[in-house]
């Protein structure tokens, strides 16, 4: 069911222009996926920080940074940055490249899962931010002149880049395409009734 | 009730809405206080509020203006090493991005650590005391929306990850002193959530639908 003529109208509550499905959302979405994984090779290859001690520059990746804290017995945090750094976005975008898979070739299997999968997709999101607040706190705080000073990596700008896109993508991709393609063919008709939502 | 000339009265009945994940149509949930509505078919939250919670969200949104200002003014972290001493404020974590040369960044950061978050706090004060007096439709509707689309950006509670991720990782080569405003800003974050908790957006938008006598 397509309901286009609903753009032409407006929320009478709130003046937002009304449509049924968000316009061209699958487009959008892999779009800013693809710009997404663009970034995230340089967020991992450039270096995210630089440090001047004595006038020796040492330049960290973000993996690389994660090497060190397990080498210096640093396990929980190196797993925070680990996780919210490397695995998240991984996992964000290969998440969002199934939903999209799903929506496109109109997958009938698991609509709940794959909502819940977006649910938690779009809350996930904000974590990968971490190494970037962790390197500007470093490089504000770590200012000793030619002792010792911190400077902040391109791969720091790459990757706070890359977490914006990918929370795009997600504001993008509308959920209830996922339903859509169940809503054509009902299988259970009682799934489909209007019922009461309170519990 | 205003009269809409181009819309059909019967798509408009109060006591529908549509999930906003899966588009089933529900009825509009009777629901006791404590309780939340989650869609039968998707199990999204439709609903997680039932009681006017105006007068605790407003509570919450002022204490958090009164931190986040705080944590702005007051000193974040000290850091000592070999006899140098260094203290920064909130801001300066933005700043001394700047004057590395990541001007871009430093945007992010400061519009994702204060800006934003602060913005939050004064709109949702704003909205609250418009909804107990006679404000016009518009100014409600423009401040309400304002909010829901600034608030996947607020990224208070990342920040406060992040420092304790900072301290270990500096922990080794100084000492670093923790200031009023690193405790200034973790009350911000529990205020600013708490206030957001009381203010569901379905009740709100409701509430605003009522004071200014629209259906639907």
């Amino acid at each position: 069911m397509h309901l286009n003529y609903l753009s032409m109208h407006r929320c009478r509550l709130c003046n937002a222009r009304l449509h049924a499905r968000i316009p061209d959302s699958l487009n959008r979405t892999i779009a800013l996926i693809v710009t997404a994984i663009i970034l995230y090779i340089p967020a991992n290859l450039l270096p995210i920080m630089e440090t001047t001690q004595l006038s020796q520059v040492s330049l960290s990746t973000i993996v690389g940074g994660v090497i060190v804290l397990w080498k210096l017995e640093s396990y929980p945090v190196a797993m925070i940055i680990f996780i919210a750094s490397v695995m998240v976005p991984l996992a964000k975008l290969l998440a969002l490249s199934y939903l999209c898979w799903g929506i496109a070739t109109r997958a009938q299997t698991n609509p709940r899962s794959r909502t819940i999968m977006f649910r938690i997709t779009e809350f996930v999101g904000r974590w990968s931010m971490v190494d970037v607040f962790v390197v500007s706190i470093l490089v504000a705080l770590v200012q000793l002149g030619s002792v010792l000073e911190i400077r902040p990596g391109l791969a720091a700008l790459a990757f706070a880049g890359m977490v914006v896109v990918t929370i795009l993508a997600a504001e993008a991709l509308d959920p209830r395409l996922i339903w859509d393609a169940i809503d054509e063919h009902p299988t259970d008709v009682s799934i489909n009734k209007p019922s009461d939502a309170s519990r | 009730m205003p009269s809409h000339p181009d819309t059909d009265d019967e798509m408009w009945l109060d006591e529908r809405i549509a999930c906003h994940h899966c588009d089933l149509l529900l009825m509009r949930p009777a629901m006791r206080e404590g309780q939340r509505s989650i869609c039968p078919r998707c199990h999204h939250v439709i609903s997680s509020q039932s009681t006017d919670g105006t007068r605790k969200a407003l509570a919450f949104a002022s204490a958090a203006l009164v931190f986040i200002w705080l944590a702005n003014t007051y000193p974040f972290l000290a850091f000592e090493s070999t006899g140098l001493h260094n203290m920064i404020t909130l801001p300066a974590a933005s700043f001394e991005l700047y004057r590395g040369g990541q001007t871009l960044l430093s945007v992010f950061v400061l519009g994702f650590i204060v800006i934003i978050p602060a913005a939050i706090a004064v709109i949702l004060i704003v909205l609250l005391i418009a909804l107990t007096r006679r404000s016009p439709r518009s100014w409600m509707v423009f401040i309400t929306r304002l909010l829901y689309s600034l608030s996947p950006w607020s990224m208070a509670e990342v920040f406060i990850i992040s420092v304790i991720v900072s301290l270990v990782k500096i922990a080794a080569m100084a000492e670093v002193e923790l200031g009023i405003a690193f405790w200034s800003y973790i009350l911000f974050t529990v205020c600013i959530t708490a206030a957001l908790a009381y203010t569901d957006r379905y009740y709100l938008w409701r509430m605003i639908a009522d004071k200014t006598h629209v259906r639907g």
